[in-house]
């Protein structure tokens, strides 16, 4: 059963249990980060405590708050963003692995410190205070391709430091447009990084090269062989993104790691299906086989109301409005959709999908060979209707599509004679191989 | 900083102005993510790079138009930042919980609270009386 609580937590996938629903961390707060959304929300505690003991005749804070006052609302922004920045960072310098890397948290919550109290002393912090901030976007960056793992956390802390940036700059470059113009270009490229940041780390974390954590990320391809993915030798196929019309390529088989981004499953369970298993899941791969080698005539799946018009790419879902609330569930006469490649000659019948209804967890029959899956975070456009993207690690959709957040259960049979697999993702380069062998060009 | 002590509505606008470039330097980065997806997704998406295009230039326009204080300016950031705000509140807070699915954190800093400041900062006083007087006034007098 797919329950994700409202800034779910991603704990490590070697603290889940076996069959664990997760997604991608890209859009969960990772367990241990949740005291960094405190550590922001305890700031104007702090302030307001900083306020009192001015008026108690503390000294060092009367100083500070009365330097503090006497400073633009711009500076008084770049100073929050700069204190949340360090405060996130402080608190979380403890929970990461190797010394050296909370000694660089603890660094940089220090110099930022510094450049708060210069602020308020009336001296100069611009400077140390722009290099700290950037030294943060760009070392993150750094970090999440090298293996440390995106989440919201660390994202909703990089766009804090870039607004701080921003504010900083603004102030710096008053009067002068060419400087100005250079920093908006700057600050462009900086957000521009966080994003590539934020997919690059999401994408490396389902590809096998996250966090130690993430180390044993991998798929059993349906029995057969299997995806260690420490070595990141590629076994998921679903590793290259959510590619193609349709929006699949997410794993399959028993995943042992973090989902593609995109893509919500079960982990953690056995490679290996017991033989009771494997032969449910054949019986019913057979009876889907021979009860959907009718629709390999498109017009014969129009008369059975699924929307094949306009069939085109390789992984065209043909649905049948019909059949997704008719209480049926796994039925090979009657799937959700119907997947179908177009070529020269037509278009070629390659699967079906089946969904689940929504809220309910797809039954496992063939174990981890079987495994369901569901998309959050979709973006869906409206004009024309279609799948639009992911939610950006920026938070939003392209311009005319909204965010789906979570998506019901759904699972793929693959019926096209010769497939590698029967159930899950189809090895897209067997696919492009064997479409060209009819002539067609994916 | 005491050298540029601003009278508090200018300084306000300069908030206002680093906010809505912020967002600016968002749609832009969307514009290359939306490209990559139409890559992939083929023309359903397309739509979608197109009205993100749009939306970047009239955002850093208004960007600039905000920072000379021109009433437009202000008056469309109203606008399209209650739009913005009202489907975020949609999609990012009520959908979510309807469909009992996760609240990401990025999309309520994004897409509600940077709208919501903008249109509270916009609506103070101070910062009305930048863009001179409301026209009824002007025909008043």
């Amino acid at each position: 059963m797919i329950i994700l609580n409202p800034f779910h937590t991603s704990a490590a996938v070697s603290q889940l249990d076996p069959g664990a629903v997760i997604g991608n961390p890209l859009y969960d707060v990772l367990s241990g980060h949740g005291v960094a959304i405190l550590a922001v929300l305890v700031l104007p505690l702090l302030a307001w405590w900083l306020g009192i003991r001015a008026r108690d005749g503390s000294r060092r804070a009367g100083r500070l708050v009365a330097g503090y006052s006497t400073l633009s609302p711009l500076d008084r922004l770049a100073i929050w963003a700069m204190a949340a920045s360090a405060a996130i960072h402080a608190v979380l310098a403890p929970g990461h692995d190797g010394a050296a890397m909370a000694i660089l948290f603890l660094g940089q919550a220090t110099l930022l410190l510094v450049a708060i109290v210069r602020a308020a002393s009336g001296r100069s912090w611009r400077t140390l205070g722009g290099l700290v901030l950037i030294g943060s976007i760009v070392a993150y960056a750094i970090a999440v391709t090298n293996g440390d793992l995106v989440d919201q956390v660390g994202l909703a802390t990089k766009f804090i430091e870039l607004v701080g940036l921003a504010a900083i700059a603004r102030g710096a470059t008053a009067g002068r447009p060419i400087r100005r113009l250079a920093t908006v270009s700057g600050l462009t490229a900086l957000v521009l990084l966080t994003s590539i940041a934020g997919w690059s780390g999401s994408v490396l974390a389902s590809a096998g090269h996250g966090a130690a954590d993430a180390a044993t990320v991998g798929v059993e391809e349906d029995g057969h062989g299997g995806g260690d993915g420490a070595d990141g030798d590629g076994h998921r196929d679903g590793a290259d993104g959510d590619g193609h019309r349709g929006g699949h390529g997410h794993g399959h088989g028993a995943l042992t790691g973090y989902p593609t981004p995109g893509s919500v499953m079960a982990t953690g369970l056995p490679a290996e299906a017991t033989p009771a298993q494997r032969a449910a899941a054949e019986d019913l791969h057979a009876r889907i086989v021979a009860a959907t080698a009718r629709y390999a005539d498109p017009a014969v799946a129009a008369a059975d109301g699924y929307a094949v018009d306009g069939i085109e790419g390789t992984d065209f879902h043909a649905a049948n409005p019909a059949y997704e609330d008719d209480g049926r569930i796994l039925d090979p006469e009657r799937p959700e959709d119907l997947i179908y490649a177009a070529t020269p000659d037509g278009p070629v019948l390659l699967g079906v999908m089946f969904s689940m209804p929504d809220d309910e967890p797809g039954p496992m029959i063939g174990g981890p060979t079987t495994v369901w899956h569901a998309h959050e975070h979709v973006c869906f456009g409206l004009v024309p209707p279609g799948l639009a993207g992911l939610l950006s690690p920026l938070g939003g959709c392209p311009l005319g599509a909204v965010d789906l957040p979570l998506t019901n259960e759904m699972i793929h049979a693959w019926v096209v004679p010769g497939a590698p697999q029967a159930w899950g993702d189809l090895d897209e380069a067997w696919r492009d191989r064997y479409l060209a062998g009819l002539g067609a060009t994916p | 900083m005491n050298e540029h002590t601003q009278p508090d509505g200018d300084g306000l606008m300069e908030v206002v102005v680093v906010l809505v470039s912020i967002q600016a330097a968002i749609l832009a980065t969307g514009v290359i993510e939306a490209l990559v997806f139409t890559s992939l997704l083929g023309g359903s998406a397309l739509s979608g790079v197109a009205l993100t295009i749009a939306a970047t230039v009239v955002t850093g326009i208004t960007a600039v138009g905000l920072g000379r204080r021109v009433r437009w300016a202000r008056r469309w950031t109203l606008v399209a930042e209650s739009g913005v705000l009202a489907l975020a509140m949609l999609d990012s807070v009520v959908a979510p919980i309807v469909m009992g699915a996760d609240l990401a954190v990025m999309p309520l800093l994004t897409r509600v609270a940077l709208p919501f400041v903008v249109i509270v900062l916009l609506r103070r006083p101070a910062v009305r009386s930048l863009f001179g007087p409301s026209r009824s006034l002007e025909v008043a007098a």
